[in-house]
């Protein structure tokens, strides 16, 4: 058992940004969530750790309702990590990964030997076991990204949820990032740009588009050249590999043929 | 799984850390070490502050008058001695204590809150909306004597807070719209207290009405320093319960929530306690400014960022802060005294302008 979605809808100021979508993740699979800017999948991905409540639909983690359990138990169930959450405070990024364990620990209680231990394995698994000690402010922005999801992985989620993660990595770092994730345990949803990236890690894709979902399966079944003209508005070669996913690739030639304006000189 | 072939080499193996990070045990006997160690120091503060002062009192004297009056000894001490001792310094160095954590833990709990380091206690309009309350009792003599000056003081900087919390919510209630709100506040009230004390004081309320509000501890008693002990201690344990949160605010609410922190409910009962704390520091002591921006700070640099330890040490350091200024705003121009505002700000200031270089030199 793990987090459900039926037919959940969220209007946000107006517009209607999540529209009846629904989706049944299977436990410690690695959904990719897709679609252009603006179509609602940091907004679905709101709604999936309880941080806003739906205006239609439900969604539930175990069958239990998710915006009736007490926020700590979500907490320690669902780790997030959103976009552009930046501090102007000189914390260490041991501390960083520390506050991870914020769900697990009890109000007066200093951090037991398990939560050391959860925190040392976080900062080893995405490579900054060697910068512990270094300050928020002295990382760069990959850093910062990595120091996000040792702090999600600190949590020991069952459930985790990242909102476009590979921004600002390199691209081994990316591929490392989603390798990792991708390996873990934890049912994972991430909100992705990089078709690429998608199609070489992600056990099922959903696609949205301005807030419904309009294809879901895996990446072979859905990454096709009609569906990225459809939703994209490109045209894009795409070739299936011997992994068993799929290569997307644009060229100038493809982005042309989909009858782009030529660029003015 | 797409991945299941081929699979991409696992991630550079991480180098484990050098040097274990066994030091947990250590580190809580440093901390409770360092904590025994600010509290001896405040102690012995208080004592050496209440022997300064025009009349010469030793430290022997203080220590004979305060343990005769906890019924532990019966050591013959002159009359005039203990009146001075016990009446007068020692309610007053314990009263300006109270007001160093106090200050001091509200400000820290607000820069987190409010994630902005220039935080300090009045930013949310509690210091001008209690000078606007003094005035009106002080200068225009609405309530008289029913209410006095610190009943005054304490309405009008609650009346200010209300006020501040009302225009955060119409503004969106994210932490810029309650900053935006307390700057708009303080204004406010600010204007009106000058409308008032220029347009109605004669020259001695004036001069009485500016002395107290750049702070003064003229003439506090024991039930002032038992109300300001029993408030600051209020503010340091209710601090210290919340300071997993307050460490989870560093990312914002987003993050916070994430973690499992209620962040409205966290957030209105952190800006109430500090409001209260404030507002009756404020109504006994006057607005005594700087304590609460430059303490925590202070702090920071000794034990770090982590508010399970930023919360003692600057408890005890504003103490410690407050006790010594206090002293030297008693003696320096004796016997005119000078208002512990002024003395603050002379301190702290330069302590402040320290602190940003050398944050702009590490940066």
């Amino acid at each position: 058992m793990t987090l459900s979605v039926d037919g959940v809808s969220w209007r946000r100021g107006g517009a209607l940004v999540v529209d009846d979508v629904t989706l049944h993740p299977r436990p410690g699979e690695t959904i990719g969530l897709l679609g252009p800017n603006g179509s609602g999948k940091s907004s679905l991905l709101r709604l999936l750790q309880a941080a806003s409540r739906p205006d239609a639909g439900t969604v539930t983690l175990d069958g239990q309702p998710i915006g009736a359990l007490p926020r700590r138990a979500v907490a320690r169930r669902i780790a997030a990590v959103t976009q552009h959450a930046d501090t102007d405070t000189d914390i260490t990024v041991h501390d960083v990964v520390r506050l991870g364990r914020t769900p697990h620990r009890s109000l007066w209680g200093s951090a037991t030997a398990h939560d050391e231990a959860a925190v040392r394995d976080a900062l080893e698994r995405v490579g900054l076991a060697d910068a512990a000690e270094r300050t928020w402010r002295s990382l760069s922005g990959g850093e910062r990204q990595r120091a996000h999801i040792a702090r999600a992985l600190a949590q020991e989620p069952r459930e985790l949820l990242l909102d476009e993660p590979t921004n600002h990595l390199d691209i081994r770092h990316q591929l490392d990032l989603l390798h990792l994730v991708s390996m873990l345990d934890t049912t994972s949803i991430i909100a992705l740009h990089d078709l690429n990236l998608a199609g070489m890690f992600c056990d099922s894709i959903v696609v949205l588009r301005q807030g419904r979902a309009v294809a879901a399966g895996t990446p072979r079944e859905v990454l096709t050249r009609e569906l990225i003209r459809d939703v994209y508005e490109v045209d894009a070669e795409v070739t299936p590999t011997e992994e068993g996913g799929v290569a997307v690739a644009f060229t100038r030639r493809s982005w042309e043929r989909a009858g782009r304006p030529q660029p003015t000189r | 799984m797409a991945t299941d072939t081929a699979a991409p080499p696992l991630p550079a193996p991480a180098q484990p850390a050098a040097t274990p990070r066994t030091r947990t045990l250590p580190r809580a006997l440093a901390a409770a070490l360092l904590l025994a160690a600010g509290a001896a120091g405040l102690l012995l503060s208080v004592g050496v502050a209440v022997t300064l002062g025009p009349a010469d009192v030793s430290l022997v004297n203080v220590r004979d008058v305060i343990t005769n009056h906890l019924g532990l000894t019966d050591i013959p001490v002159r009359v005039s001695e203990d009146a001075i001792v016990w009446q007068e310094r020692l309610p007053r160095a314990l009263v300006a204590a109270a007001c160093g954590t106090g200050l001091g833990v509200s400000g820290a709990i607000l820069q987190s809150l409010l994630r902005n380091p220039l935080a300090d206690p009045f930013v949310l309009g509690i210091s001008s909306g209690a000078s606007t309350g003094a005035v009106l009792i002080g200068v225009l003599g609405l309530g008289g004597t029913v209410i006095g000056l610190s009943g005054g003081a304490f309405l009008g900087a609650l009346l200010s807070f209300a006020l501040v919390l009302l225009l955060a919510r119409h503004a969106g209630a994210g932490t810029g719209s309650i900053v935006l709100a307390g700057v708009a506040c303080t204004q406010l009230f600010s204007a009106l207290t000058s409308l008032i004390t220029f347009g109605f004081a004669d020259s001695d309320e004036a001069r009485g009405v500016m002395f107290w509000l750049l702070g003064s501890l003229e003439g506090v008693r024991w039930d002032d320093a038992a109300l300001t002990g029993a408030v600051a201690a209020v503010g340091v344990l209710v601090a210290l319960a919340h300071v997993l949160p307050l460490d989870a605010f560093a990312f914002g609410d987003e993050v916070a929530s994430s973690l499992g922190i209620h962040v409205t409910r966290t957030r209105i009962t952190l800006l109430v306690l500090t409001a209260l704390v404030t507002a009756t520091l404020v109504s006994v002591a006057g607005a005594i400014g700087f304590v609460g921006l430059v303490l925590p700070h202070a702090a920071r640099l000794v034990v770090g960022h982590r508010h399970g330890r930023v919360i003692p040490a600057t408890a005890v350091l504003g103490a410690i802060f407050m006790v010594w200024v206090d002293a030297f705003s008693r003696v320096a121009f004796s016997p005119s005294p000078l208002p512990v505002g002024v003395g603050t700000a002379l301190v702290g200031v330069p302590v402040f302008v320290l602190l940003l270089i050398r944050k702009k030199a590490r940066s």
